[in-house]
């Protein structure tokens, strides 16, 4: 064999290590458009009250197929008094530029964050150095919060639009803090092991926290990326304006604006976000 | 294989120590983040490492029994892939590898842009602002395909060059070892 051959073995070699593993960071993006109209007309035929019918309606948008789009499933890892964990990325029901967004379909908070957490639960089920039965009361209780709170939030006819999704948002932030530290945290202190955090580039694409304070509250913070703003506005349609929560994580120039719930809207305002730039505040 | 396992297990070569060293050294992109940005985390030093590993078995079976002059026409050749690889993969991260500014991250671009971000580009908004305007995501910026061709083109370049080093290495110490037992 040629020591061309013998690169081309190589390469063959590598080529074949490379592709099985990988999910790339485009399987998130692929997804806009395909699924999201497909979500949105599942999720308005009906408004479940307990958590095996969000559970019932979630398997009418192939989870699965959602799980598999991710960027991140869940870790963990065990060994030598140190112990790693993620929970896995929440499925994306909806797409990159905000189309069919969680402010037109508060339901999408509840849904994706119930397949999340049945896939980890299936996950910690099928590693057994985890020890699954000290997770049992924590997914317990998550599904106890989404049927008491927020499938409740949502049946409630009382809640505005706007106080409906911050109250979803709330309640899914409370989830997700809980499976982020709450419970890790109480498992390295329980079992007597150190919590490494994981490599973010491993696991997610690098945004970073950003805070947003209103004066007056209650108001509703939208953003829009930068690009996806000029690009609409290049070809004379609306920007497709994302509702976001106090906390989100972000990641480059976004136009972002605040309503009021008397209908006043802040200026259209420009924002960068950095690891210097982490907290914005807009006022009426 | 026996050429293999006695190179491999020796520890006073100087040849010995080299080819362990190169075997290591795609680790160092962890730490210098001069490797490709994608496949993320530590898949690029594992599948370099492992390239070269298969480089050096596969040379340690099948060169030693080759004639002197084969082995100089290959090592001329480990050198030429090289001394090309290096340069070219220096060429394709200068022009498809962009740094995000958060936590020292970097990632692959594409080489065709999206007619639609084409429209909005102009002199006082370049490709850059559109990246950052983008959440740093190239998949909104470039057409898909162009992003996927460029990763695996980085990562193979780069994959070939430590097979160019490994091999350059291999056959110049089958080479002192032919040498050695010539003389002997």
């Amino acid at each position: 064999m040629k020591p061309l051959s013998l690169c081309l073995f190589a390469f063959i070699v590598a080529g074949l290590l490379t592709v099985v593993p990988c999910h790339s960071s485009s399987q998130v993006k692929d997804y806009k458009g395909k699924k999201g109209v497909s979500a949105k007309q599942d999720t308005s035929r009906m408004l479940p009250t307990t958590v095996t019918q969000l559970r019932q309606l979630a398997q009418g948008i192939k989870p699965e197929e959602l799980l598999a789009e991710r960027h991140s499933g869940p870790k963990f890892t065990i060994g030598e008094g140190k112990f790693s964990f993620y929970q896995g990325d929440r499925p994306v029901l909806t797409d990159a530029f905000g189309y069919g967004s969680t402010s037109e379909l508060p339901i999408l908070i509840p849904l994706a964050r119930l397949i999340q957490v049945d896939n980890l639960r299936e996950f910690i089920d099928q590693q057994p150095e985890a020890d699954p039965e000290f997770w049992k009361p924590y997914f317990e209780e998550i599904y106890a919060i989404l049927e008491q709170k927020s499938l409740a939030t949502l049946a409630s006819k009382e809640i505005d639009s706007v106080e409906l999704f911050n109250r979803l948002s709330s309640t899914d932030s409370a989830i997700g803090k809980m499976l982020d530290e709450t419970a890790p945290n109480k498992f390295a202190e329980s079992h007597g092991v150190e919590r490494v955090k994981v490599m973010r580039l491993l696991f997610a694409r690098l945004k970073v926290p950003v805070a947003f304070t209103v004066n007056p509250e209650p108001a509703t913070v939208s953003v829009v990326s930068e690009t996806s703003y000029l690009i609409a506005t290049s070809i004379g349609e609306k920007p497709r304006w994302r509702t976001i929560s106090r906390s989100e994580s972000l990641a480059g120039c976004y136009y972002c604006k605040v309503t009021w719930p008397d209908s006043t809207e802040s200026p259209e305002q420009r924002i960068c976000v950095d690891m210097q730039n982490r907290n914005i505040q807009i006022n009426k | 294989m026996k050429h293999f396992f006695r190179f491999v297990a020796d520890f006073k070569s100087v040849g010995s120590l080299a080819a362990k060293a190169a075997l290591a050294a795609p680790f160092v992109d962890l730490i210098v983040n001069l490797g490709p940005p994608w496949p993320y985390g530590a898949t690029v030093p594992i599948l370099s490492s492992l390239a070269e590993v298969f480089v050096l078995i596969y040379s340690f079976q099948f060169y030693p029994s080759l004639p002197r002059a084969a082995l100089r026409r290959r090592l001329r050749l480990f050198f030429l892939l090289l001394g090309g690889t290096f340069v070219l993969y220096l060429v394709l991260y200068s022009f498809l590898v962009f740094d995000v500014p958060i936590e020292h991250g970097r990632d692959v671009k594409g080489f065709i842009v999206q007619p639609a971000v084409v429209k909005i580009l102009g002199p006082t908004y370049t490709l850059e602002n559109a990246l950052e305007g983008a959440e740093w995501d190239p998949f909104q910026i470039w057409v898909e395909w162009t992003i996927h061709v460029a990763r695996i083109g980085l990562m193979l370049v780069w994959v070939l060059w430590f097979v160019g080093i490994v091999g350059c290495m291999a056959v110049f110490v089958i080479l002192q070892r032919t040498a050695r037992s010539g003389t002997s």
